[in-house]
């Protein structure tokens, strides 16, 4: 059976061979619906076995949870292919079609070792997409790398901990080394503390190559979440901290990129605490809002996206473009922001509304709901700038069509999810038992959307205002810093003297008789 | 005999001590000889057995020293020689290279 | 006679041809050379195949008063590193040095020939004989290019291996005196009887000289200084196989001679452990200060070393597979490596950082297999070097040293620091007009192949596993070794 994931690789292989410019147009359309169609027609339950050395691997195994996030995947790479695929030069098509494909493995993924390598083969990739990039992303790139070779490493090092301790590579809920798989998925889902590289890569790195990570990266990290380390009722609170840690700072951003990616912070805490609770309710909310997660926010960063391209920067005042120019853009910006505000008839309200019913301790549907009350502060902020203030920009090219097509598929699905919520739930035949459109919960839905207007309105000049970058403090260049000196410390020893090295080899010698004579 | 083995030790340590502390080239060269001549001399008190002959197997000659310590001194020598002469090549391309013999001025790789 | 015995003596007559095709033949110095290497292939893939159930060759009817020659699986992974780099490097060397250089290629023969000596003989002094026919031949053959650096280098490298072959030898001597043998099977027989202290003293010896020759940090400081300014082929082979042979002989007298239980009596594993993970923890830090990428990749290697002591060190079955099959892999990817280097180094004369800006765009291919190789060797997957580096973690962890298999992943992401620097550096774009001399084709397969291997002994990593699995057998129980030997 062909696995998604593998198609996308076979994928990147093709675009190996010597190429026309309409063959790799045609390549890449065949790949990513054709992901999309298997992914359609997977049975959950099947699974594939697979010799290794001495392990018995099982590089593919489908249920309900990983067909739904496997779907989202595939929906998402066939928009985000199709957005970027006449921007980007051959080798970073190559590197996408590698990192959506390693990304749909480690969903498909039945046993650590698979879950490692790829997940690891997506650090690759993406660093690599980033690095190769454009010329101001090499830095970019080496901090995002290292970071997230540190944060698999720490995966690593949990896998080896539930190995020794259970002699299995299952796909379970982690027994040992917990707080190791912790750390890798804090990086790989910009948990705060671990966050630096999301704010710095996304608006640094080319849009189409946003787009791409913005899909992948921390929805990765949240799903192997749900798969290794649920139901850790504290964990609750730390994603609630996250989450209004990400609505501070993207409050003070004056780049649009830095507000979404801090905006993905808080949306990530949604799920966390959907993760966290435990239950089947909340795991599915978690679920579910990842996929609403990634229909909106891509849409939001494509539309910044078609911003830049056509107007070269991504201030907050070259959104005014938008009402004038851009009206596609405009609709499927105006779409996803109701989404991610939660607000009734758009998809964000129908995951939202899950978490908050499943939850059951006051402080945190209190929290969600300033949450949420935060998210729509944030993006009324965009709003304003979108299709409030005046600006006098023009249009410096026109957005492709493939960009625009790309951002218009999710936008349908969007709307499809929105109107119909329980389209999902049939697809995957995860049932909720909830009804979505009661008094009750649309209240609660449209509460703190309300009440961010009137504060928007209220405290106007405080939200719009060009804050100063805060001076941050990032313990991981200190921590650098500290590698760098003692290696050239350690390399000024080293100052060619003979006698220095011979005395040194002699010291060794009288060391190691010592030790091994007593 | 134990002189013998005492004067083994005296020159291998004298040798190191030579190899470690000297500064001049040439001086570093003879204490690498000086310990390889301890070790020939090691070689040769092992095989040694009091009033032995050479070892030649007639029966004239009942008590022989073991030859196989001076097969092994035999190739210990020739690599030794060896090792000296090639080292000594390199002094005298170091000493036209760098115009110096003192270990301490060669020293262009650094870290 | 048996093939076995001409994987020595066929480098050996090379070399002597070689010396005299100089003065008389210069024609067909091409066909003498590649043709050796090619005839050499065939007999050390016929020596690899029959290496299971291992075989003893008597040279002349003397018996075990003769000299052995012997053939296990230990044995036959290096004999197939030989044959997996030795050919590359022929063929890369040709085109590499500039002026066809007879005294280069008679070295480099003589230096084969030690090495395969040392690692089929069976007897101790042949032992040390052929390791200092390696030693002297390596040191010409770094001295090759005659630079300033060079010749310090070597001089520096001279002083240091000859200080660790005296106390080899020295321990050789005391253990003859203390045995009345050489042939490493009549050793552990005799060994029986010896005072602890005193056997312990002969290990301390024979640690510290091998120690030196394989650049264990403090006792590493000629390894960078004598790869810096050496012809870069060379190093390939230096790293590839000169170091190994080190390791290969420092395992094989510590397990045959002294056997597993002495081992972790004496402490002898703990501290091996121990040392090998200071050794890489310093070796990357001071990896990462370099500009120059052969101290760079030399430094690399002594970390690379680390991993592979302490895979050999840890004392069991699966820790002795892992260390010998990050031999192998270590040997392909720094070949790998220092080949890509060596083709910048020809073709615009680039041994520094700040040289190879920008050529990422100009040789995508070969910038690919330095990619390639260098996440190999820091151990990312789905490259050879995350498996060996993966047995080797899973090993310690099982033999419980916990701290070891920990450090080795706080390593692999010390080591990515340095080598993504300079791919960052590779494909960071460079606006002066470089002068670019075209690499030839045989500069460039050399590379390709062994960066293909990097990635072949990544995805099926059964393939050189099935001779590494054989080899603990014969190294972990010395009974086994010994009655083959002795012909029981």
């Amino acid at each position: 059976m062909i696995t998604p994931g593998f198609l996308y690789l076979t994928g990147a292989l093709l675009l190996f061979l010597p190429l026309h410019e309409r063959i790799k147009y045609i390549i890449s359309f065949l790949i990513t619906t054709g992901a999309l169609i298997v992914t359609f027609y997977l049975i959950p339950g099947y699974s594939l076995q697979l010799d290794f050395l001495n392990y018995t691997l099982v590089p593919f195994k489908v249920d309900s949870i990983s067909k739904l996030t496997g779907l989202i995947f595939a929906v998402a790479g066939l928009a985000a292919v199709s957005y970027s695929v006449n921007i980007c030069s051959l080798p970073n098509l190559r590197l996408i079609f590698v990192f959506i494909g390693s990304a749909l493995t480690v969903v498909f993924s039945g046993d650590l070792f698979t879950l490692y390598i790829f997940w690891e083969l997506m650090t690759i990739s993406s660093s690599f997409l980033i690095i190769m990039a454009s010329d101001f992303t090499k830095k970019t790139g080496y901090y995002y790398f290292l970071m997230h070779v540190a944060g698999s490493l720490s995966l690593l090092w949990g896998i080896f901990l539930q190995y020794s301790a259970t002699g299995s590579l299952s796909l379970n809920a982690m027994e040992a080394g917990i707080p190791f798989v912790l750390i890798a998925i804090a990086v790989k889902l910009a948990f705060v503390g671990f966050h630096t590289w999301m704010p710095l890569t996304y608006s640094k790195a080319p849009f189409y190559v946003a787009v791409v990570l913005s899909i992948y990266t921390t929805k990765v990290g949240v799903y192997v979440m749900a798969r290794l380390a649920s139901g850790i009722n504290i964990l609750a609170y730390a994603g609630l901290i996250s989450a209004l840690f990400g609505i501070v700072m993207a409050l003070r951003q004056n780049q649009v990129r830095k507000l979404l990616s801090y905006s993905i912070i808080t949306q990530v805490g949604y799920m966390i605490i959907g993760i966290s609770i435990g239950t089947f309710e909340g795991t599915s909310g978690a679920m579910f809002h990842l996929v609403n997660h990634i229909l909106y926010k891509t849409v939001l960063f494509m539309a910044v996206g078609v911003v830049i391209y056509t107007t070269g920067k991504d201030e907050f005042d070259n959104l005014g473009i938008m009402r004038k120019k851009l009206p596609l853009t405009s609709i499927a910006t105006l779409v996803a922001i109701m989404g991610i505000s939660g607000v009734p008839f758009f998809n964000g309200y129908m995951s939202k509304t899950i978490i908050k019913d499943a939850l059951h301790e006051p402080l945190l549907k209190l929290g969600l709901d300033l949450m949420s009350f935060g998210t729509s502060l944030m993006f009324l902020k965009l709003i304003y700038y979108a299709f409030i203030k005046n600006s006098s920009m023009n249009l410096v090219k026109k957005p492709t069509i493939s960009m625009q097509l790309g951002m218009g598929l999710l936008t349908v699905m969007m709307l499809l999810i929105g109107i119909h919520p329980y389209l999902l739930e049939n697809l995957t035949n995860i049932h909720v038992d909830i009804n979505y459109f009661d008094k009750k919960h649309m209240i609660s839905g449209i509460k703190p959307f309300l009440w961010s207007i009137a504060i928007f309105i209220l405290f106007n000049k405080y939200v719009v205002k060009n804050y100063e970058r805060l001076l941050y403090f990032d313990i991981y260049r200190k921590m650098g810093k500290l590698f760098v000196t003692t290696g050239y410390v350690l390399s000024n020893y080293h100052d060619g003297k003979l006698n220095k090295y011979l005395l040194w080899a002699t010291t060794t010698l009288i060391t190691l008789l010592l030790l091994l004579m007593f | 005999m134990e002189i013998a083995y005492v004067a083994v030790i005296i020159l291998f340590c004298l040798g190191i001590y030579t190899i470690i502390t000297k500064k001049n080239l040439i001086k570093i060269v003879f204490g690498v000889t000086i310990v390889e001549s301890s070790l020939i001399l090691l070689l040769m008190l092992v095989g040694y057995k009091p009033d032995g002959t050479a070892p030649i197997l007639d029966k004239e000659y009942e008590i022989v020293v073991d030859p196989i310590p001076q097969a092994l001194a035999l190739t210990t020598v020739v690599i030794g020689g060896s090792v000296t002469a090639v080292m000594l090549v390199m002094v005298i391309k170091i000493h036209r290279r760098y115009r110096t013999l003192n270990i301490d001025e060669i020293r262009k790789l650094r870290g | 006679m048996e093939a076995a015995v001409w994987v020595i003596i066929l480098p050996l007559l090379t070399a002597f041809f070689l010396g005299i095709s100089k003065l008389y033949f210069k024609r067909i110095f091409f066909y003498l050379v590649t043709g050796s290497a090619i005839i050499y292939l065939y007999i050390l893939i016929i020596v690899i195949t029959h290496s299971y159930p291992p075989k003893v060759y008597s040279i002349g009817d003397w018996g075990l008063l003769g000299i052995n020659v012997m053939v296990d699986p230990f044995s036959g992974l290096f004999l197939l590193m030989i044959a997996i780099l030795f050919l590359p490097f022929i063929i890369f060397s040709m085109k590499y040095n500039k002026f066809l250089k007879h005294d280069y290629f008679i070295f480099a023969y003589l230096m084969v020939a030690g090495i395969s000596g040392m690692v089929l003989t069976t007897d101790l002094f042949n032992l040390y004989v052929f390791m200092e026919v390696s030693t002297l031949s390596s040191c010409a053959l770094s001295l090759y290019k005659k630079t300033d650096r060079g010749i310090e280098g070597t001089f520096k490298y001279l002083i240091m291996s000859t200080l660790g072959s005296f106390f080899i030898l020295l321990a050789t001597i005391l253990t003859y005196y203390l045995t009345g043998t050489l042939n490493m099977a009549e050793i552990p027989l005799a060994f029986e009887d010896i005072p602890f202290k005193i056997k312990s003293t002969m290990m301390t010896l024979f640690v510290f000289g091998y120690a030196i020759k394989i650049g264990l940090i403090p006792l590493h400081a000629w390894l960078p200084d004598a790869y810096e300014d050496s012809p870069i082929p060379y190093n390939v082979l230096s790293s590839g196989l000169v170091l190994k042979s080190a390791v290969y002989a420092l395992i094989r007298v510590l397990y045959i001679m002294f056997g597993i239980d002495f081992l972790d009596e004496s402490g002898m594993l703990t501290i091996g452990v121990f040392w090998g993970v200071i050794t890489f923890l310093i070796a990357h830090c001071l990896a990462f200060q370099q500009s120059n990428l052969n101290r760079l990749l030399a430094y690399s290697s002594i970390a690379q070393i680390a991993y592979i002591m302490i895979g050999l060190f840890v004392g069991t079955e699966a820790g002795l597979i892992a260390g010998s099959f990050h031999i192998l892999n270590h040997a392909i990817m720094k070949g790998t490596l220092f080949l890509v280097v060596g083709i910048f180094s020809y073709s615009l004369n680039a041994v520094e950082k700040k040289d190879i800006k920008g050529l990422g765009y100009k040789f995508p291919i070969l910038s690919f297999t330095f990619v390639v190789a260098s996440l190999a060797i820091v151990g990312l997957p789905p490259f050879n070097g995350f498996m060996s580096k993966w047995l080797i973690v899973e090993a310690a962890l099982e033999a419980g040293f916990v701290y070891a298999a920990f450090f080795i992943l706080v390593g692999t992401f010390l080591s990515l620091t340095y080598y993504l620097k300079v791919i960052v550096t590779l494909y960071t774009k460079n606006e002066e007009e470089l002068l670019i001399e075209e690499p030839s084709l045989s500069l460039k397969l050399p590379t390709f192949f062994l960066g293909s291997l990097c990635i072949v002994f990544g995805m099926v990593p059964s393939l050189p596993l099935n001779l590494i699995t054989k080899i603990p057998t014969f190294l972990l129980d010395n009974g086994d070794y010994i009655r083959i030997l002795l012909g029981g």
